[in-house]
Order: structure tokens, then sequence, then C-alpha cells
């Protein structure tokens, strides 16, 4: 079963990476083919991502639901493909890094926003291909005091006929993905004021 | 990344080579074939290729080269002759056939493919057990005629920077497999029992199949002898001098405008026209087609040569089969269509019109595609231009749709329990439908199909479930119906420049244009006529590549 796990320290408080995940608009474009997502209830929702695969593309659409709810640090979920035979599970882990706990800041807002806002970052498609340039453009951590820690795991396994060759494109995939995302979110919250980040 | 400047075998940037012995327009398999022949004769060829990709539409075809009495046949218990291929093509060319360019192509082809396969390392194999079109007419042979390659690994063969420049065929991504082995593992038809961990292994480490394969090891050679393949250079213009082609002009991504001197000759492989809808409309019957060939192959190399007199001739339009779309998918800026050549022959399906009547015998895709595109002067319409195929629930669970696998019914495939609510669906006449099911399986359930003999010819019934008994290709529906509309798509083309069986390009007085040849699509199917069969187009572009530059260079060939 492909999975990928990402972790990294985003040198700004933690409610300020809340204040920018909490809400999906502001980093859904950040997805590579997001074309839409709907928010069925608040463990649900449904997204539409355009993904690579081999040599064409395609609408892939699935089913997110949440099945755990530990605030302010952890969320785990499934994910179910409704036009792919696939599916899968994850985490994500919002918090302080173990060295700069006496600093924390206390995560606010509305916790049914920021479980299905920090889940989401996850999800599957391809992102930009400007994790180099990304990860050159990010700001020194070590230089600064507030810190955040942020992790993700995903697994996803997909099933049918095609399976095996589906997992074997989505390992590299996901793992790119997960990379390039966290670079793209450490650029935006690091810039100073994220949440005038103007989407793509 | 599209390049921003062409890319050669000598760097990043084109080294602008004034003068060549030979300048081929075009990289796949005529192109490479006649790059090929140049390099073992000691002559510095550049191949000039518009694209950022090498294989052109030998790149995004099946992989299966035709080639009748081939040196493998006899080693595998397979008897064949020259004149059985002769006499069978003669017979089903309707006339249009071209004598001595057919003769040519027969009698060299078995030669040049060992030449291929001997000195240039490209690995061909049989593939056995597979029909020609037209097995059951004069000449006709069961099995033994086709060639392909096995898989093409990639990261071993090629430097990393030529193995991204490779082109692949959206129709066969994430299918590793050679033809040899499909058939081993019985067929289209039994995907769903197929070693995919083992193909999953092979995507992983870059295997490429199918027509990409054999550019692939055709490109190896071509890199291994050093020949100058510049992408990203779009030849624009042929030079001409007192009648005589000497160049051509290029233009390349950054805009930049040169001249290339050719001192033996200019070989244009550049493919049909099939992506060129502009072209389908002024030289073909019905034009609505799908190209879903190589995007980059647009008629430029047969609008060059019209401008400095070459001849035209129209033959049977273009290389058409069957297809339908998945909503969302794309590939090269397009909506990808998916052939569907052999679905619509396995048992438990039939083809009709959007009146809900059937129009041919959907075991053989040519018949099918000759209707869809027929033009009724009756009506003045295309009655079966808006097709659909039907199946049913057995069928779904037993046979792929493309990549879609047995049992799986993703949300925008219709479905219904009757054929008057798919018929709703489909915006097809309903009650005709009813009717038209209620009618095949009335002698289906025989194995029979009075009404377009499904499953009649020996290619059409190898394209069904030999499981099935009496007819592999005939089986009542029942049970929960499953639609999806056809449509009608390109693949190559027929109909292009007249030329000769030296690959000379003739003008429209019927004399060879001196230092102009053409080879593969670009050139009209004079082989053939209205004959066809898979992997034939394939053969000749590699026979004619070969030839031609022959021909340029030493006069050897005498056919």
């Amino acid at each position: 079963m492909p999975s990928v796990t990402c972790s990294r320290i985003l040198a700004v408080e933690q409610s300020t990476v809340w204040e920018f995940i909490k809400d999906i608009g502001n980093w859904a474009p950040f997805l590579m083919g997001y074309q839409s997502h709907e928010v069925i209830d608040e463990n649900r929702s449904t997204w539409t991502v355009r993904g690579e695969i081999g040599a064409f593309t395609r609408n892939v659409r699935f089913d997110v639901d949440i099945k755990e709810w530990v605030v302010p640090s952890r969320v785990s979920f499934r994910l179910q493909g409704v036009t792919e035979p696939f599916e899968g599970s994850g985490s994500v882990i919002l918090g302080v890094p173990e060295s700069d706990r006496e600093h924390a800041a206390q995560a606010t807002g509305s916790g049914r926003r920021w479980r299905l806002g920090a889940l989401l970052l996850m999800l599957t498609g391809r992102w930009r291909r400007r994790a180099r340039t990304l990860r050159q453009q990010a700001p020194n951590t070590a230089e600064t005091a507030a810190q955040t820690s942020l992790s993700f795991n995903l697994n996803l396994a997909a099933s049918g006929m095609t399976g095996p060759v589906i997992n074997a494109m989505l390992e590299p995939m996901m793992l790119q993905a997960a990379d390039e995302l966290a670079d793209r979110l450490i650029e935006v919250i690091s810039a100073g004021d994220p949440l005038a980040h103007h989407h793509d | 990344m599209r390049s921003a400047s062409p890319l050669s075998l000598t760097g990043g940037s084109m080294v602008h080579s004034p003068e060549a012995d030979v300048v081929i327009i075009g990289s796949g398999g005529a192109g490479l074939a006649a790059a090929l022949t140049a390099a073992e004769q000691g002559a510095h060829a550049v191949v000039l290729e518009g694209s950022r990709q090498v294989g052109g539409t030998f790149a995004y075809s099946a992989g299966l080269v035709w080639v009748a009495n081939n040196h493998l046949m006899a080693g595998s218990g397979f008897s064949d002759s020259s004149e059985e291929a002769l006499s069978h093509i003669r017979a089903l060319s309707g006339g249009r056939h071209d004598e001595g360019v057919l003769q040519t192509f027969i009698e060299n082809a078995p030669r040049i493919i060992r030449w291929l396969a001997d000195v240039m390392h490209v690995p061909f194999e049989l593939v056995v057990g597979y029909p020609d079109y037209y097995a059951d007419r004069l000449g006709g042979k069961v099995s033994g005629r086709y060639l392909a390659t096995p898989v093409f690994p990639a990261s071993e063969l090629l430097p990393p920077e030529w193995a991204s420049r490779l082109a692949v065929s959206p129709h066969f991504a994430g299918l590793p497999a050679s033809w040899a082995e499909i058939h081993e593992w019985g067929g289209l038809a039994a995907m769903a029992s197929w070693d995919w961990e083992a193909l999953a292994g092979r995507f992983s480490s870059d295997c490429r199949a199918f027509g990409s394969a054999i550019i692939g090891f055709m490109l190896a050679e071509c890199l291994r002898r050093q020949v100058d393949i510049r992408l990203n250079c779009r030849a624009t213009e042929l030079l001409i001098e007192g009648g005589t082609v000497t160049g051509v002009k290029i233009l390349d991504d950054s805009g930049t405008k040169s001249e290339l001197r050719a001192k033996r000759g200019v070989l244009l492989a550049t493919g049909g026209y099939d992506s060129n809808d502009a072209l389908k409309k002024r030289w073909d019957t019905y034009s609505s087609t799908i190209g879903i060939g190589s995007p980059g192959v647009d008629g430029s190399g047969i609008t060059m040569a019209l401008e400095v007199g070459a001849g035209f001739e129209v033959l049977d339009g273009q290389i058409t089969t069957p297809c339908y779309h998945i909503p969302g998918e794309e590939a090269d800026d397009r909506p990808l269509f998916r052939s569907a050549v052999r679905e619509p022959a396995f048992p438990g399906g039939i083809v009709v019109n959007a009146a809900g009547k059937r129009f041919a015998d959907e075991s053989f895709f040519r018949p099918l595609c000759q209707e869809m595109a027929r033009f009724d002067v009756i009506s003045q319409s295309y009655p079966n231009e808006n097709a659909f195929f039907i199946f049913d629930e057995e069928w779904k669970q037993s046979y792929s749709l493309g990549p879609i696998g047995p049992g799986e019914s993703p949300p925008w495939l219709v479905t219904a329990d009757s054929p008057g609510e798919l018929a709703a669906q489909l915006r097809i006449d309903g009650a005709s439908l009813e009717a038209t099911v209620r009618a095949y399986n009335t002698s289906a359930d025989r194995g029979l199909d009075p009404e377009f003999h499904r499953g009649s010819t020996l290619y059409g019934r190898h394209n069904g479930d030999q499981r099935v008994q009496p007819n592999p290709c005939v089986r009542a529906l029942k049970g929960r119906f499953y639609g999806v509309q056809l449509r009608l798509a390109s693949s190559g083309t027929n109909s292009g420049l007249a030329s000769n069986n030296c690959g000379q390009v003739l003008h429209v007085r019927g004399y060879p244009i001196p230092g102009l040849y053409a080879a593969g699509n670009v050139a009209a199917n004079r082989a053939e006529g209205f004959w066809i069969n898979s992997g034939s187009s394939n053969a000749k572009s590699l026979t004619f590549g070969h030839l031609a530059v022959k021909h340029m260079l030493d006069g050897a060939h005498k056919k």
C-alpha cells in the first residue's frame, strides 16, 4: 500500500498556522489539479482532483470521512474513491515541537473547521512542481523563536484490475505531492501575512 | 516543460549544421529507420522533429508490424511466401494498389526487418495466434505475420534525458506488456487474470511497450550511432532549385529561422493528417473523426510537398476505429478518446445507432467504422454516426472496457435494468432498442447472428472470447444493461502523397521530384489500396524509410 509521511516545522505561531489552514479556501488552490470540493457535513466532504496517471490526466472524485478528532493535536480520516476503486486513511498532527513546547501557543477557533481544513491538506493529486524553488525561498526556521510542527501521514490503495499498476504510479506521486504542499504552506504562511495571500 | 531551444544529441542547443547528406523530417518509425540506414552507410543524417518527443504516429501505435514471409516464421513452423501475400493484397485492394510499390513492399520488408533485428538490435519476436484481418481469404494467414518487440527498458537503454523524450501513447499508459505476453496470458478478453503485480514492477522500472517500445529500441541505436536528432525543430518549407529539392527551412521553438541543405535528399516522414481537422475536411468524405494519434501529426509534410507540385492520392481517407470517452480524461491537451476495437466483439454486446438499430458486424471494426462514417443519400445524413455500445451484466463482469476492469462500474457509465430504460438515458429510441435486443437474442442463444454475422470471419472470432462457444462473439444479452457512446477516431491516414517504389514523391504530372522522398503515412497507401491490416502501416514506414535513404545514397535498391 503506497504511503507517505511528511513533517515540517513552521517558524510561526501555531495560532497563525491554524488561522490559515482552518479555511479550506486559503490553500485548496495550492493542490495541483484541484478542481472542487463540497462540504457535506462536519465529518464528510467530497473532492475532485485532476490526477496525472501516466501519459494522461483524469478527474478523480473521492469522499473524505473524519473518523477521529482530538483537539487540537490530531485528526484521522478515511478516503473512499467515487470514480475510481481506491481507499485510504491518514492523519494530521499539528502541534508544538518538543524543544519549543514551553512557547506553545494555544490553538483557537472552531474545531469543526480546523479538522476539516487540516485533513484536506493531505488529499491526493499532484501539486505544482515547484518544490525545489520553494525550498530555496523558505525562511531559515532555526533563527525563529515561535515554531509549529505539522506532520501528516497518508496511506492509499487502489484496488480493481489495474490496482497494482495504479499503486506503482501513486507512491512517488504522493511523496512529491506531500513534499511540495508542505513547502508551499511554509512559503505562504511564513511570508508574514498569509491571509493576505491572493489565490491563484 | 517545453524546451526553449531545440535539443540535439550534441548538447542542449542545436548545432546549426548548414548541410547534411540526408535531411529526415519526422522521428517516427520511417524517420528512425531512415536515420539508421544513413548512419550505417556513414552518411550524415539530420532528423528534424517538430515536437519535444521522439516517436510520432509509430509511438502511438499498438506496435504490431505486419510482415509476410518474415524471418521468424519458418523457425516457428509457419509457411509463407511473397507470392501468397501478393495474391492476398491484389485480390483485396479494390484495384487501387500500385503493383510496383506493392511488390517492393512485400519483397523487401522481410529483409529490412531482419536487418533491424540483426544489425540494429530491435528484438522482433513473433506474435503467435493473431490472424490477418482477412485470414480466410486467398493468401491470408491464421498466424505468423505479426511481429512486435518485448518491452523496452527505457531507464537501462537510454540516457536519462532521452528517456523522457521517448513518446508514450496515452492509450497504452500503465500497460507495459508485450503482444507475445498478451497472447500467452489469454488475450485481451482475459485481462483480469493477467499478472498485474508484475506489470506494476515494470512500470516502476520505466519499461515501455507497444509502438513506444520499438521506437525506444531504434532510438537507442540512433544514439549509439551518433545520429543528429533535433527536437522542437519544425521544417516549414522545402527549398527547391531548378526543380530539385535541396533542403528545408526550419523554425525552432525560440523563433529562430534557419535553412538546412540536403546533399542527397529530403525524406518526409511526418505522418499523415489525422490530427488536422481542416485537412480532413478538405480531403475526406467523412471528416468528423477524432484524432487519437500523435498530436503533432498535422499534415505539414503533405502541405510542404504540395507546395512544390507533388501529387496527392485519395485512398480511403483515414484509418479509423470506434472510440469512447471517459469523462474528465485528457491527454496531449485534448480530451482522451480510447479506441474500442475489441470490446464490441466480445459476446454479450452489440452496437446500435440512435434509432436503436444495429448496423454492422461488430466483431470486425472495419465494417463497423465504414458504416459509422457512411453518408446516406436518401436521408442526406450520417445515420450511424451517433453510435452506442450496449452490453449486459455478464459482459460487465467478464471483460474490461479499456482501463475499467471487470465488475467495476464507475458513475459515468450509463446503466439500467432494461434496454428501454437504458435507451432513455442514452437518448436512443427505446422501443426500437428493445426490439433489436429481442431479435438479436432469438438467434444468439444458438450462437447465430443472421442479420450481421458476428463471428463469421476468422479474425472476428479471434476478437471474441474463446471460452464462449459455439460462437466466441455471440451470446444473448440479459440482466442489467450498460451503454457508452461511440465516436469515430482517426489514428492515421491512407490518403497522402503519391510516391513510387523507391519512396520518391511524384509530381502532380507523374514524374519523381528530384531530391524529395516520402515514407510512412505521409505517403498514400499505394502498396495496399483499400486493403489494410493491423501493423501494415508500421511495416511500410520501416520498409520505405530504409529504401528511400538507400536510393538517395547509393541507388542500390533495384525494385
